[in-house]
């Protein structure tokens, strides 16, 4: 239809210049002819070779999972062309690297015939031209086999790497990741707070949980439309019977099938009356044009804690972008709390208690799932909030901060700082009411809107990561649920009392009734030693935070990070030692968090003497709270007293 | 007829050596304006200009020299080509470099419509000329070595 309309349009003026010069009707059925070939050769290539995307080449592949454009699914390729900066910034952004097949541009991990050793477990890293290759020798049951890494997940903090087999069997997970910025292995089961690296043998017990884990946890959300091996009914090939539109989180995870998106503009006249009237195109979804509620529903599709109800195994996920996330029948989102949940959610829900995602009052205690505290928050809740006040999914051609400096967060440029919140609250503008609000100099870390509203409450990733739940600082909260404030996880060395009675003179808030402990030890302290395993890992990280350090000191933490050196959680241990290297002293401590348990003991004396050396030179006085006398003397009864005391309950951060 | 457009071929030529040598420029200096990653689409709208341009103003010349060698005499046919080939000329290079000034992301500016009308004409006048210089070579004796004379003599041209 349209080539006809454009060799009418074309094949017009040629008759009416040819008449004009009064060719013969040979010659001119000459031209008519050139012209229809000349225009021909395009419009069939788009009609018939490029109108339908092509079918990758993974339809052979049997080791693994595989890509492949089906339903209303055409991947990212199509998008390309049309909107070259949106893909470029996609690209480059660590949605797409997710989920990878394995090649030597995606494995970040050293493959050069590295030996890793468990407690029951022996493996050999190594490459084989363009081949990832893990030997893997196992005491019991008995396993010596050499597996071929063919997909990888993560490659911005740390990278996991699956392994397929010879036997079509489900994938198996190399039970060490690689840390990026440590550029070192790691246990996996050392990278959470879970009592896996409690047990005996974790090696087999990561083996044994994570058999088969991608295909029916991890393409729910580092993939772009995934098709269960359920739903796409092939033969028993389980590894490649499961298939996604596109390994990682591509452009039409947040903008919807694209199929007749890319059908209507192939027509230059559409796209340029789309172009000159400006609005948006109903044919796809762009999450910046929707209200605040639902292009958060976008991110929290993912970045939330969810139940995927069964039916999602043979149906597949039915919400789309733009949708109404909460109407999805097959996924529900939990919160904190039952009361915030409606009257009629399904009945076989865990209790949120039972989840290890949230504190005691409903907030979210874990990395990942942002939109849990976002729709908590009152400025989701009375505002316009949303996760695009702060984040942008394309780098914007203005931004002039690096590529890869964007991509760390995915903050819009600007928004790291408190012009995130003064869209809103533009009235904190002015220096002086700033600092009446705060009560901190204007240029202090006091009056960084993050620190107070969004502290660095929730865990993940080895390390803390800041509250999506805007709220306020709350002694009564800290005491109700364990979770540490922002005014002490900054004050690292004041108590829970001078904190009340700061707010209490400064906001009017009520203070609340507070044990000794509570009255006259620093509250870190508390949290460090006597706290349950997430508390101890967040004091674990704040007592390396830099803002802190400038707040609080940076002479007196030593002690409690080298007591961390001896947590019976690996990744207390790991984010301790990290912390620890931060302080003066201690740059080059050498620690290994995964080994021996008489290792670690020795490694706190050894840190206790290098703090005790180095208070000698620095001479700084102790606040009492601190549990260091004036000479510089750990109160070693009060100390061990509190740590006697700590929640060593089995405890898992569900990140 | 020739001179013109042996005078349009080298001043057109002139333009398109100093888009040319601008487009080093912008190049050598890293003008993000032009290098920049959301300008891909203008670096293939101008170098698009550029290459049509010169290549267009190499084809006046050979217009030129083709009625030097084959001289017809000026009849409406030959004004109508003369003035398509020039119109192609302004319209094909000028379309390109227009669409390249304001860019939608992934399409070309406005200016970029210009462009199919050039190529019409452009395919007008290469028809009209290609037909001129065939009908010319059916009706030169074989071989005769000499450089022919076209004058006109009723209908058509006769070779004489």
């Amino acid at each position: 239809m349209n080539f006809s309309i454009l060799f009418s349009v074309t094949i017009a003026p040629v008759l009416a210049v040819l008449r004009l010069v009064k060719v013969g009707a040979r010659t001119t059925g000459g031209a008519i002819f050139a012209l229809g070939v000349g225009l021909s050769i395009p419009a069939l290539s788009t009609q018939f070779l490029w109108a339908d995307q092509p079918v990758y080449g993974e339809v052979a592949v049997t080791s693994r999972p595989i890509q492949r454009p089906a339903g209303d699914y055409v991947g990212s390729a199509a998008c390309r062309s049309c909107h070259p900066h949106y893909y470029a910034t996609w690209h480059d952004s660590y949605h797409r690297t997710m989920t990878q097949v394995a090649t030597a541009e995606s494995v970040i991990g050293n493959f050069n015939n590295v030996r890793l050793s468990g407690k029951d477990l022996n493996v050999r890293l190594f490459r084989q031209g363009n081949q990832f290759l893990v030997e893997m020798n196992l005491s019991n049951p008995p396993l010596n086999d050499v597996y071929p890494v063919v997909m990888t997940t993560g490659s911005h903090n740390r990278q996991v790497y699956w392994l397929g087999s010879s036997t079509d069997s489900p994938l198996m997970v190399l039970p060490y990741m690689f840390l990026r910025a440590e550029q070192k292995w790691i246990p996996r089961h050392s990278a959470y707070i879970n009592p896996m690296c409690l047990q005996e043998r974790p090696e087999s017990a990561v083996l044994k949980a994570d058999f088969g884990r991608w295909s029916y946890q991890c393409i729910k959300c580092h993939t772009t439309r995934p098709y269960l091996a359920a739903e796409t009914d092939s033969p028993a090939r389980p590894a490649s019977a499961t298939q996604v539109v596109e390994f990682g989180i591509s452009c039409e995870a947040c903008h919807g099938p694209g199929a007749e998106h890319v059908r209507v503009n192939r027509d230059p006249t559409r796209r340029y009356k789309q172009r000159l009237a400006g609005g948006p195109d109903a044919t796809i979804v762009n999450p910046a044009d929707l209200p605040h509620d639902r292009a958060s529903q976008v991110c929290g599709q993912c970045h939330s804690v969810i139940i995927h109800r069964k039916r999602w195994v043979h149906n597949g996920y039915t919400y789309r972008p733009g949708e109404d996330l909460a109407a999805d029948p097959n996924r529900f989102v939990m919160r904190g709390r039952l009361d915030l949940m409606p009257h009629n959610r399904p009945r076989d829900l865990p209790h949120p208690s039972e989840m290890n995602s949230f504190w005691s009052d409903g907030m979210i205690r874990c990395s990942g799932r942002e939109y849990n505290g976002l729709i908590d928050s009152p400025c989701f809740q009375r505002g316009e909030m949303s996760c695009l006040s702060c984040h942008q999914m394309h780098q914007s051609p203005d931004d002039p901060r690096k590529r890869q400096d964007w991509a760390d967060d995915q903050l819009k440029f600007g928004t790291d700082g408190n012009s995130a919140c003064l869209q809103c609250h533009d009235q904190l503008k002015s220096v002086d009411r700033l600092t009446l609000h705060t009560h901190h100099g204007a240029d202090s870390a006091g009056s960084n809107c993050y620190n107070c509203h969004m502290p660095y409450t929730t865990y993940g990733l080895l390390k803390a990561i800041r509250s999506h739940q805007i709220s306020s600082p709350s002694v009564t909260a800290s005491l109700e649920t364990g979770r540490p404030n922002a005014c002490n996880q900054c004050h690292q060395d004041k108590t829970l009392a001078w904190t009340a009675d700061h707010l209490s003179r400064w906001y009017e808030i009520p203070k609340p009734k507070l044990s000794g402990d509570e009255q006259q030890i620093a509250a870190t302290a508390l949290w460090a030693l006597r706290g349950d395993a997430g508390q101890r890992v967040l004091m674990a990280w704040s007592y390396g935070w830099e803002d802190a350090l400038k707040t609080a000191g940076n002479h007196w933490q030593a002690p409690y990070l080298a007591q961390l050196l001896e947590d019976r959680y690996d990744a207390v241990r790991f984010i301790a030692h990290r912390s620890l290297r931060r302080l003066p002293g201690f740059q080059d401590f050498e620690y290994d968090f995964v080994g021996p348990p008489g290792h670690r003991a020795a490694a706190r004396q050894r840190a206790l003497q290098v703090w005790a050396g180095s208070q000698k030179s620095l001479n700084r006085p102790f606040a009492r709270p601190v549990l260091i006398d004036g000479q510089g003397h750990v109160l070693e009864t009060e100390f061990q007293r509190l740590w006697k005391q700590r929640d060593d309950r089995p405890m898992e951060v569900g990140e | 007829m020739c001179a013109r457009h042996l005078q349009f071929a080298w001043w057109s030529l002139l333009c398109w050596v100093i888009l040319g040598i601008t487009l080093e420029a912008l190049h050598a200096f890293k003008i993000g304006w032009y290098l920049g990653q959301t300008s891909e689409m203008r670096r293939l709208l101008w170098t698009l200009a550029h290459a049509h341009g010169t290549l267009l103003s190499l084809v006046h010349a050979a217009f030129a020299f083709t009625y030097f060698a084959l001289p017809t005499p000026v009849t409406r046919r030959l004004r109508l080509t003369s003035a398509l080939l020039m119109a192609s000329s302004v319209l094909l290079p000028g379309g390109f470099f227009l669409g390249g000034i304001f860019i939608f992301e992934g399409d070309p500016g406005l200016g970029v419509w210009l462009v199919p009308f050039g190529a019409i004409c452009l395919f007008l006048a290469v028809f009209l000329t290609a037909t001129d210089v065939a009908r010319v070579k059916r009706s030169m004796p074989a071989n005769s070595g000499e450089r022919p004379r076209l004058t006109k003599r009723g209908k058509g041209l006769r070779l004489t």
